[in-house]
């Protein structure tokens, strides 16, 4: 009796081809162009990122906790947990075009300081410079 | 195992490419290029040398979790021995007590027919995997659809990440993926694309990027993608050592991240991927039949002799003794060779003048499937030649029987 391990079918491959197919890797600026604060629409305060729990976008009705979208350039100010944001400084919806108008803008939802001010920075860079260019083996 | 001439197929290119390999040439130094892809022969095997190299390939890799136990405890090597980072020991430590996820390895066999010998282990990084996994697999449905392969490793992959994920593993159901863009070939981005789109198919959402635009969050303390969402489950083809070296390491080394990035593969693969554990492997298990004499340093009681740095890959910087030539081979390459391992000389088999060895994988610590390089001189380096296989004496499984196999 045989116990060898057998693959059984064909298999199609989306991004592995695609990157055979494009051969380049995508890039993108250091900062997103929208950092996400969790709030309460009806009440207008900023809540825990824990409440927002999925993506649902708030369309000017219902009741719970939504995701509210600031771009990130310019003054990107935020208010602290508790405290009412302004609503003409952001959308409530999941924004689709890039500021410089190439491809989906960068997003990040929630981890914004809790309590409140400049949307934090982030430090990047901080793998891959002393790598040899080699992996595999 | 035989090697047979064959021709290959119309469009053997244009194919390979559609299906992800990105490099089916290798440029030479002359600046003309070859197959890297070699479709010109293929590798026939029998069902009982098979079953003989999944055996060992299997006894290897649980003998290799073991030497990692060894070699982190703390009393055999310091950080500093292994060319680590200082600190990287006890995090190894941490690793193998959790049991940290892991998914992959591939073991590089000398096999001349009667018992392999293990020339290496690349636990950590390995690649030639959608060629074994998925190149050689369509190549082996166009030129033998009647015959088989010893090639599970496109379904244990998936198989993998599906059953962590239904035992609820990767926090957020989510993963990201790692590619340095140091590496320009195209083949760690190919490799970890072709990594994600495993996890992906098991229900993973799936993000990734260069591991250059990886971001540090200094007041959640956390590792965030280039969007700002927080990393929980990264697999990366970046080798640890060079992680821990690297500038965000500090943060990994000093447990600062306020909940650690699970790394696919894990802090403890460091030891199945610097040749330190081949000593260790013989110390172990002395005149194990499927091991070579190694040596910590120097060369011991060897005669003949192949030295390695403790980090190369590709072959570089490989020096091999040998008594019939007056002059040691060195290969040139960029690794520190201050400390080398010596590890008995064993050479290739020889097909008519091509010297192949077999890469044997490992999935969630089963055998695999295996990959056959070729290359004209006694180092299998980076112009060597991948070469498909078929099993030569046995029809194919139907359904049924894969599917036991594969929940065996």
């Amino acid at each position: 009796m045989t116990e060898r391990r057998m693959r059984s079918a064909g298999i199609t491959l989306g991004l592995t081809a695609l990157m055979a197919a494009s051969l380049t890797g995508c890039s993108s600026g250091d900062q997103p162009d929208y950092a996400a604060i969790c709030v309460d629409p009806q009440t207008q305060t900023r809540t825990d990122d824990d409440e927002c729990k999925d993506e649902r976008e708030y369309h000017g009705s219902g009741a719970g906790f939504f995701w509210f979208y600031m771009a990130t350039r310019g003054n990107g100010y935020v208010p602290a947990v508790g405290s009412r944001y302004n609503a003409g400084q952001g959308t409530y919806t999941i924004p689709r075009t890039g500021s410089g108008g190439s491809g989906s803008p960068t997003i990040r939802r929630g981890g914004l300081d809790r309590k409140g001010g400049d949307i934090g920075t982030i430090t990047r860079g901080g793998f891959g410079k002393s790598g040899k260019g080699s992996s595999g083996g | 195992m035989w090697r047979h001439s064959i021709k290959p197929r119309p469009r053997w290119r244009d194919k390979v490419v559609e299906q992800g390999l990105v490099f089916p040439m290798t440029d030479l130094p002359d600046g003309t290029e070859r197959p890297y892809w070699n479709e010109s022969a293929w590798y026939e095997v029998t069902m009982d040398e098979v079953l003989h190299l999944e055996r060992v390939t299997e006894e290897l890799y649980a003998m290799c979790r073991h030497a990692a136990s060894v070699m982190a405890s703390g009393d055999r090597f310091t950080d500093e021995q292994l060319g680590l980072a200082s600190g990287t020991l006890p995090l190894v430590r941490e690793s193998l007590k959790r049991d940290d996820l892991s998914v992959y390895a591939r073991f590089d066999l000398a096999w001349s027919g009667a018992e392999p010998k293990m020339l290496e282990i690349n636990g950590d990084t390995p690649t030639g995997l959608l060629e074994s996994a998925v190149i050689q697999w369509n190549w082996l449905e166009d030129v033998f659809p009647d015959a088989d392969q010893w090639n599970s490793v496109h379904d244990r992959l998936v198989k993998w990440w599906s059953e962590r994920l239904a035992e609820g593993r990767f926090p957020g159901n989510e993963a990201h993926f790692f590619n340095s863009a140091a590496e320009t070939t195209g083949e760690e981005a190919m490799t970890v694309a072709y990594l994600r789109d495993t996890a992906a198919m098991a229900g993973l959402a799936t993000y990734g990027h260069e591991l250059e635009d990886l971001g540090w969050e200094s007041a959640q303390r956390a590792f965030v993608d280039w969007g700002g969402r927080r990393i929980r489950t990264a697999f990366k083809l970046y080798p640890w050592e060079d992680m821990l070296d690297d500038e965000f390491g500090r943060y990994v080394l000093a447990g600062v991240e306020r909940e650690p990035v699970q790394w696919i593969e894990p802090i403890w693969k460091t030891m199945l991927s610097t040749k330190a554990i081949l000593p260790v492997l013989w110390e172990l298990y002395p005149n194990h039949p499927n091991l070579l004499p190694a040596y910590f340093g120097d060369p011991g009681d060897l005669l003949e002799w192949v030295a390695k740095p403790l980090h190369g890959r590709e072959g570089s910087n490989i020096v091999i003794h040998t008594v019939a030539d007056p002059e040691d081979h060195v290969h040139e390459g960029p690794y520190d060779t201050s400390t080398m391992v010596y590890q008995e000389w064993h050479p290739l088999p020889s097909y008519e003048g091509n010297r192949a060895v077999i890469g044997s994988w490992i999935v969630d610590g089963v055998a695999a499937g295996m990959m056959v390089r070729e290359s004209d001189g006694p180092i299998t380096d980076y112009y060597a030649r991948f070469v498909p296989h078929a099993i030569g004496t046995s029809p194919r499984p139907d359904a049924d029987t894969i599917q036991t196999w594969l929940n065996e």
